[in-house]
């Protein structure tokens, strides 16, 4: 890359991420108010997140969920996923292409009818396990993606050849298919869990007196004051995320490089 | 004795026949082989025998026992996959021992049993290598083992030789060969390719569509086809338009020759290039035609040569042995050509 282009891409790159260097900028300025010129660095608005309870709640709230949401997504996509591998059946496409089709419902109307449909038809209150049971639907099209990916790349003769010496079909899939297509599914409860993690609409409709973090920060912003402490909260955020982004590289290309692929 | 039955065995699937009425007897301790096209139903066989395929009609003995409801992972085969089906996360010696595991076979004697079965083919030094990393012939005797290590009643192999390179595969035919030849084990093979199957086995079933259209050994395949797409398949050989009568066959420009039994009305008579000999000057043969060499195809050891024949439509193959400098033939040369009453082969046409 030399002279023009370089510049496009260094611009490109600027736009993008830009913003989201303000975040630790202002979380570290000893004001209340968002702008510039800075004031002296301080670490007030760290320290203020370790006393705020809701706060604590909210994250505890938030991990419960992504973690068994992206569980049960990966679940529900593993036996789709496997369903759909290297046989026909009546239905078929049809039934993925409805598995698939959270992915391009406008989440409001998603939201709405998930609200209407759990408080009026069945009159369950609203808590985490209402959320639980949204974001398993909003993950699943991408679990189900990456997994069906997974099950394409895997030589269906492994199978065969399990059962051929000696393992009943359930035996086969655990000792061979599962362990190779193992990144697959590492990929896939990562993906939901971030997904969960940072969905805002369907949660906020649905989260009655339980926030997740994002409907807890939506909170906060009402309040001007309490401004740079989002910004302090945001910060640790997109580390917490660099680091299970890296975690999460490292797991793949570690399972990836046991079965011979190069990353 | 027997060791595998298949007995009537029919198979349709999506409305076309996939076998029909097959029956076919395999013996104990020989290497069979299952030849045809692709399409021809000879991996399905070999699949409803491992317990893969449910079959519609027939039924299917292994060592006198039947296979009726007999799943895949209780039957006393084992299975050589053509994309070999190695488990990529284990290692060579893990992916040799899977099959003792489910049979609860105890750590001491499954590593005496790995060991066995890795320097029987040779891999011993590789026990602990990832099995990812193996190279195509090295993945293949990995899969052989794997399925030898069970010792079970018949092997079979699904074209095991043609995911390798030329080179490799005529060693590995040799060394597949000298195996079944150590074990005993019945190996059953499915091959599309005849000098695999005629270089390998005791027995063979040519199929086509479904059917076996011929078994025996190799060499009666190869001298007696019994039928014409058994001979084009197999071998090569060229045919000459005729009309049998009680008196003999009347061949196309060629003149009479003897009669053949059971032969009446229009029949091709096949003739394989080798059993043709380019006469010389005051020699004589039987049966004699001549005509002019069209084509040439030279291979060093040998030169093959197209002859258009005088007085009939048909040309004919012969294939000479290049012995000394100036044997090899142009193209245009007139040549006669003799050959002895049995290297014709009668079809009816």
């Amino acid at each position: 890359m030399k002279g023009p282009l370089r510049v496009y891409v260094l611009a490109y790159l600027a736009f993008l991420y830009a913003p989201i260097a303000l975040l630790p900028l202002f979380a570290f300025n000893n004001s209340t108010i968002i702008a510039f010129p800075l004031e002296a660095p301080t670490l007030r608005w760290f320290a203020e997140l370790g006393h705020t309870p809701a706060l604590g709640a909210a994250l505890g709230n938030s991990l419960l969920i992504a973690v068994l949401a992206s569980g049960f997504a990966t679940l529900l996509a593993l036996a789709a996923a496997r369903a759909a591998t290297g046989r026909t059946f009546p239905g078929r496409q049809g039934i993925l292409a409805f598995l698939m089709l959270p992915l391009v419902l406008p989440e409001i109307v998603l939201a709405v009818s998930l609200l209407v449909v759990t408080v009026q038809v069945f009159g369950w209150p609203l808590s985490r396990w209402t959320i639980v049971a949204a974001h398993t639907l909003l993950a699943l099209p991408f679990a189900l993606a990456i997994l069906r990916s997974a099950f394409d790349h895997l030589d269906p003769a492994i199978e065969e050849a399990a059962i051929d010496l000696g393992r009943t079909r359930f035996g086969a899939f655990s000792a061979v298919m599962l362990p190779v297509i193992w990144p697959g599914v590492l990929s896939a409860l990562l993906v939901g869990f971030t997904i969960s993690l940072d969905e805002f609409i369907v949660a906020f409709f649905l989260s009655g007196a339980e926030p997740t973090l994002p409907v807890y920060i939506w909170g906060l912003l009402r309040f001007p004051s309490r401004l740079p402490v989002v910004m302090a909260l945001g910060t640790l955020l997109v580390l917490a995320s660099l680091c299970l982004l890296v975690l999460a590289e490292i797991l793949r290309r570690r399972s990836l490089a046991r079965i011979g692929h190069r990353p | 004795m027997s060791m595998v039955v298949v007995s009537d065995v029919s198979k349709r699937l999506g409305g076309a026949s996939v076998l029909d009425d097959v029956s076919l007897d395999i013996p104990e301790g020989t290497f069979f082989s299952l030849l045809g096209p692709s399409g021809s139903g000879k991996t399905t066989l070999l699949r409803t025998i491992a317990g893969f395929e449910t079959l519609d009609r027939g039924r299917i003995e292994i060592d006198g026992a039947p296979m009726d409801g007999v799943p895949a992972h209780k039957r006393p085969t084992n299975m050589v996959f053509q994309s070999y089906a190695i488990f990529p996360h284990l290692t060579v010696a893990g992916n040799v021992g899977f099959g003792l595991k489910a049979q609860r076979i105890g750590p001491t004697e499954a590593s005496a049993r790995i060991e066995a079965a890795l320097s029987m083919v040779g891999l011993d030094r590789l026990a602990d290598r990832p099995a990812h990393a193996l190279s195509g012939g090295q993945r293949q005797r990995v899969a052989l083992a794997r399925a030898l290590i069970l010792e079970p009643k018949v092997l079979l192999l699904d074209e095991p030789l043609s995911a390798l390179d030329r080179q490799l595969r005529e060693e590995m035919r040799g060394q597949l060969r000298q195996l079944q030849r150590r074990v005993g084990i019945t190996f059953l093979l499915v091959t599309h390719d005849q000098e695999e199957a005629l270089t390998l086995s005791d027995r063979i079933a040519v199929m086509f569509d479904g059917r076996i259209a011929q078994h025996g050994t190799p060499e009666e395949i190869y001298r007696r086809p019994a039928t014409r797409q058994v001979a084009e398949f197999i071998g090569l050989m060229r045919f000459l338009q005729g009309v049998a009568g009680p008196s003999g066959i009347e061949i196309e420009g060629l003149g009479r020759a003897a009669p053949v039994a059971g032969a009446s009305g229009p029949v091709s008579v096949g003739l394989r290039p080798e059993t043709l000999t380019l006469l010389g000057p005051g020699e004589t043969a039987p049966h004699m035609a001549e005509g002019k060499i069209s084509d040439r195809a030279y291979y060093g050891d040998m030169s093959y040569y197209d002859v258009a024949l005088e007085g009939a439509e048909s040309a004919l193959m012969v294939a000479m042995k290049n012995r000394r400098n100036g044997d090899v033939l142009a193209p245009g040369t007139a040549v006669r050509i003799g050959w002895e009453p049995d290297a014709m082969v009668v079809f009816p046409a």
